[in-house]
């Protein structure tokens, strides 16, 4: 094992610790199962010389393999690149700020598609019709439960939602959500304010 | 920021209810913030992650549910999909394909089905995305499985 710790270009002083890590995970392993060994310690430049999957499109993305066989003990060593660490480890603190302020970009319908929804009072619609349908999946009520005069649309799928349940979703996203059935958009060359 | 609290006192109710139906999910409210939220899914079977527990942190933005929730595990695990360090989570619904038909509860079902159906091509992990995409299924299934057993399964002793 030493020796291969040698090959790797791992620093003398380095060794013993990363043995007595080695030594911790072996002891603590199914007898005879593969040992995975992640050096995420070690600097890494060496590296590019183990890569077995030069030809692959991206070869600076890719860990090596080592095979190193102990008797019958088969340790892989997947060396993590130093490289992704810094990557790693420099985003972490962006990712965690900016977790509150983070806003999926939707494609909003156009303004005349969402004004010329129809709009139904529920007690005009048809008993069957709100039995099929029974709630509105944007606020989960149930349309029976509101007051007969709630309006209520349906889009050209002919899913059906409160007007200004699916007004605020439309004015944000283009699409049902129950199919994905796309209204017009704002990109779709029509102006938004018309 | 009203329809949101309306809407997510409804998923409560809801997943009252619903706690026999789907024992594979364990999902509860804080305490004092309705907008936070934990859930407990166990390891879907026949994957290296059965027989864990895995738990996830969900913040919920208050334009809920016109913007999905922000899902992240908290819980160690070894998956394409997943970030190793922060537990972020690549998930179209979670992004793009959101919905607001999609709840806090089905949201953890599509992660149980993520958990199942690595998808290698857009990692966040890209020693477990190499590994997949290197057909090392085996080398694959035996880091994910020794990350089960280190971070998601109870101490032996
Ligand atoms: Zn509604
Ligand atoms: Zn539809």
């Amino acid at each position: 094992m030493a020796s291969h710790l040698s090959r790797m270009g791992v620093p003398q002083e380095e060794r013993p610790t990363i043995l007595e890590k080695l030594f911790h995970v072996v002891q603590a392993a199914v007898p005879g199962g593969h040992i995975f060994v992640l050096i995420a310690d070690v600097t890494v430049r060496l590296l590019g010389s183990f890569n077995d999957h030069g030809n692959i499109a991206h070869p600076l993305r890719e860990s090596s393999i080592i095979k190193i066989h102990v008797n019958k003990l088969c340790f892989k060593t997947y060396e993590i690149r130093d490289i992704d660490y810094h990557i790693i480890s420099s985003t972490d603190t962006v990712a965690s700020e900016s977790l509150e302020t983070y806003r999926v970009k939707f494609i909003p319908a156009t303004r005349s598609s969402i004004e010329g929804l129809q709009r139904v009072r529920l007690d005009s619609l048809e008993e069957p019709t709100i039995k099929q349908n029974l709630s509105c999946s944007i606020c989960m009520n149930e349309f029976a439960q509101g007051g007969v005069d709630q309006l209520i649309t349906h889009l050209p799928c002919s899913h059906r939602y409160h007007v200004v349940c699916i007004i605020r979703w439309l004015e944000t996203s283009h699409v049902c959500p129950l199919c994905r059935y796309p209204l017009p958009s704002v990109e779709d060359g029509e102006p938004s304010n018309s | 920021m009203q329809a949101s609290r309306a809407r997510l006192f409804k998923e409560y109710k809801e997943v009252q209810r619903e706690k026999v139906a789907d024992p594979d999910i364990q999902l509860v409210c804080d305490d004092s913030n309705i907008f936070k939220w934990t859930a407990l899914i166990k390891g879907p079977s026949e994957t290296p992650f059965e027989g864990g527990i895995f738990q996830l942190a969900f913040a919920v933005p208050e334009q809920y549910p016109l913007q999905p929730p922000q899902v992240r595990f908290l819980t160690k695990i070894f998956h394409p999909n997943v970030h190793f360090k922060t537990g972020e989570i690549c998930l179209d619904i979670l992004k793009n394909a959101w919905s607001p038909a999609w709840t806090l509860q089905s949201v953890c079902r599509a992660i149980i089905a993520l958990m199942a159906h690595p998808e290698p091509d857009s990692p966040l992990n890209c020693d477990s995305g190499n590994l997949l995409r290197a057909g090392d299924i085996k080398g694959y299934h035996s880091m994910a499985r020794m990350y089960t057993r280190l971070a998601a399964m109870p101490k032996k002793g």
